[in-house]
């Protein structure tokens, strides 16, 4: 077991910068997910770690030794791949063994700690098989298995859930996390997918196109993102994002959203920036609240416990945000998000409300967020 | 409703009929020039024929064409012939077909160019290929004498084609040069197929260049290998045009092999009886050979 400072490391594929400047100090045990979207270089930053790639600049160490220039096989690591990357002439068992094998360890021990690694797994029933014959969960399974035998100094694990359906994804997501207790072995997990990151992690390093845009607990991210682009990619279904022009309103600097003054708990300077407010669906309730507003929804989604009322913007609040690819949403509809609502939709119309200090404020052009 | 005279291949339960019948032309041909000469040739190899003709009657049944066969040293030369020249040239044309796949399967500048070196002799027809060996192995005007004479190997001019050692080793040479590139691009396909994560998951676990080669690419390749063996063997088995034209099955009979044999047999002596039995006799060898081969291929993947 043993931390992992990263310091510096930039890699460049000829003309193209896919990572830069990336340091980061994991703490000895710590779950640290990198998540962001596709092609962002959570996996080049991965394969750096791992060895397998080289870094165009900066320096590795783990347990506090230089790793920057060995070889994979050396630093004392052990990898799950996507696709798990299982031989398929070897069984289950010799799977799990082969990284042992490959270090020369006994066979007799081989044998114990491949036993022992798949009692924790549930997989000893498995262990003749070989992989052809396993489940898609079964796989995964093993292919973790084969990580914990070496008893590595650290894990790394690249987006090892994504060939998963979603209901197995759900329960193996926890296992993890109780394999990752159980063993306390530092990890370093990367993800597409933001509800894995905030379920897994200790903390979160959320990253787009090569730049770390905020490293935080789940909880921070949540609350306090740093810029627009955490604060859409992080919640489902993300953020709302309302433009306007902060004025000043006698004491208190205001913005105007839904044809009402909106006090806002912020320093008097901000007055006549043009700012980007960010509220999040869940904080949006049914019936009266410190602001209210009467609206008729574009769409009413119902899932049973929980309702998505999506509700037109006035010209004057839409904003232009370049969202995380895949979540395309309009500029011009904000989605409320309401936990068993009572209030019946009546006419069409409904009263909704939002507390302003849940408001968050942004630069409209730097992105980051104003506190 | 009125009834449908038509046939409805749509319906379930006829829908492997449409297969039958697209099948069917392809099943004819092949009935009409592979399995109606085969059948008469083993008809043929149990009369005592020596020029046939189908419209002649038939001869009665006999087995002496078998008995002399299996009586005949020349055969069993043959096959001595045949056997070595299969584990010879198979065995090198595996080695050089795998080490020069796994060098044009790296990543260098002109692998596309190298790729299409290591594929060229297969692409070349076996005569022409021939008559350059000849060339570079003849006595006086060789290359490879001048070249071995340079290198200090011999010291005066070796007559390759009337030493049967020499004769034989130049028709190994000369198969294996032709041979070895269709290994060599079965074995790039299947390498293309290996995963790349399967190479960086052994790196991981500490595994050397030669453990890889060893634990991953060597048993990668077992489907691909099995199959490309059986029918390496299998030309090396039945070629005839590069031994006949090179050395016509001498000297001394060095390099008759069983093709050549049935050749000379059939259309030298005119036995044509007699060569059908060594036909036949090549063919079982050839089908058991194959079963064999093929079934003990590993099956995963
Ligand atoms: N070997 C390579 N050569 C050139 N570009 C690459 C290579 N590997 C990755 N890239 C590029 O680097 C970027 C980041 O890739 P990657 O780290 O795999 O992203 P992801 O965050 O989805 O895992 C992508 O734009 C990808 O096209
Ligand atoms: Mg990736």
């Amino acid at each position: 077991m043993a931390g992992i400072h990263i310091e510096r490391v930039t890699k460049s594929y000829g003309q193209l910068a896919v990572l830069k400047d990336f340091s980061l100090e994991v703490k000895d045990g710590e779950f640290v997910v990198f998540v962001g979207p596709s092609g962002c270089g959570k996996s080049t930053m991965l394969k750096i770690l791992a060895g397998l790639e080289e870094a165009s600049s900066g320096s590795i160490r783990i347990g506090g030794r230089d790793v920057t220039d060995l070889a994979p096989g050396d630093r004392d690591i052990a990898m799950v791949f996507q696709n798990y990357a299982l031989y398929p002439h070897l069984t289950v068992r010799k799977n799990m063994g082969f990284g042992l094998k490959m270090r020369g360890t006994d066979s007799t021990e081989i044998d114990r700690r491949v036993t022992d690694a798949a009692k924790i797994l549930g997989v000893e029933h498995l262990l003749d098989r070989r992989p052809k014959a396993l489940s898609g969960g079964q796989r995964q399974r093993v292919a973790l298995g084969r990580a914990i035998v070496r008893e590595p100094q650290a894990f790394l694990m690249d987006e090892p859930l994504s060939n998963l359906d979603a209901k197995l994804r759900v329960h193996t997501r926890a296992e993890i996390s109780a394999l990752h207790k159980r063993l306390g072995v530092t990890t370093i997990y990367v993800t597409h997918d933001q509800i894995e990151a905030m379920t897994m992690a200790d903390r979160i390093v959320i990253m787009r196109d090569g730049i770390i845009q905020q490293i935080a607990d789940p909880d921070t991210m949540f609350r306090k993102p740093a810029n627009l682009f955490v604060a859409g990619f992080i919640g489902s279904p993300g953020m709302n994002f309302l433009r306007a022009t902060v004025t000043s309103n006698g004491a208190n600097p205001a913005v105007r959203l839904f044809g009402h003054e909106v006090p806002l708990q912020a320093s008097q300077s901000l007055a006549g920036r043009d700012v980007v407010v960010g509220l999040r669906p869940e904080h949006i309730v049914a019936g009266p609240g410190p602001v209210t507003f009467e609206v008729t929804p574009r769409l009413v989604e119902s899932l049973g416990s929980e309702k998505y009322i999506y509700v037109d913007v006035p010209s004057e609040n839409r904003a232009e945000v370049a969202r995380s690819g895949g979540d395309e949403r309009r500029t011009d509809t904000i989605i409320a998000r309401l936990i068993n609502p009572d209030e019946r939709i009546a006419d069409g119309r409904i009263t909704l409300s939002f507390d302003p200090a849940r408001l968050h404020l942004f630069d409209a052009t730097t992105q980051a967020s104003i506190e | 409703m009125k009834p449908r005279f038509s046939l409805d291949l749509a319906r379930p339960s006829r829908r492997h009929w449409l297969g039958y019948l697209l099948l069917a032309p392809a099943v004819l041909l092949i009935g009409l020039i592979i399995i109606y000469p085969l059948i008469v040739s083993v008809d043929i190899s149990f009369q005592n024929v020596n020029i046939a003709r189908l419209d002649q009657p038939r001869r009665p049944f006999t087995t002496a064409n078998y008995e002399r066969l299996f009586a005949s040293g020349d055969f069993w030369n043959a096959s001595w012939v045949t056997l070595k020249l299969i584990v010879i040239v198979s065995l090198f044309c595996f080695v050089i077909g795998l080490a020069t796949a796994l060098l044009v399967n790296n990543k260098f500048k002109g692998r596309t160019f190298a790729r299409l070196l290591v594929a060229l002799p297969w692409a070349m027809p076996e005569v022409i290929a021939v008559v350059i060996f000849a060339w570079m192995f003849d006595s006086s005007f060789g290359l490879m004498n001048w070249v071995f004479i340079k290198l200090g190997f011999i010291d005066t001019t070796i007559n390759w084609f009337s030493s049967p050692a020499a004769a034989f080793a130049v028709v190994c040479i000369t198969m294996i040069w032709k041979g070895y590139p269709f290994v060599s691009i079965m074995m790039l396909a299947g390498l293309q197929s290996i995963p790349e994560d399967f190479y960086n998951a052994a790196r991981v676990d500490g595994a050397n260049a030669w453990q890889r080669l060893v634990n991953i690419t060597i048993p990668s390749l077992m489907p691909v290998l099995g199959v490309t063996l059986v029918l390496v063997m299998l030309w090396v088995f039945r070629d005839f045009s590069i031994i006949y034209v090179m050395t016509g099955g001498g000297p001394l009979k060095a390099t008759q092999s069983l093709s050549i044999m049935t050749y000379e047999q059939a259309f030298g002596f005119f036995k044509m009886g007699y060569a059908s039995a060594i036909g036949v006799v090549t063919l079982i060898i050839c089908v058991i050979a194959s079963r064999l081969m093929i079934g003990r291929a590993p099956d995963n993947i």
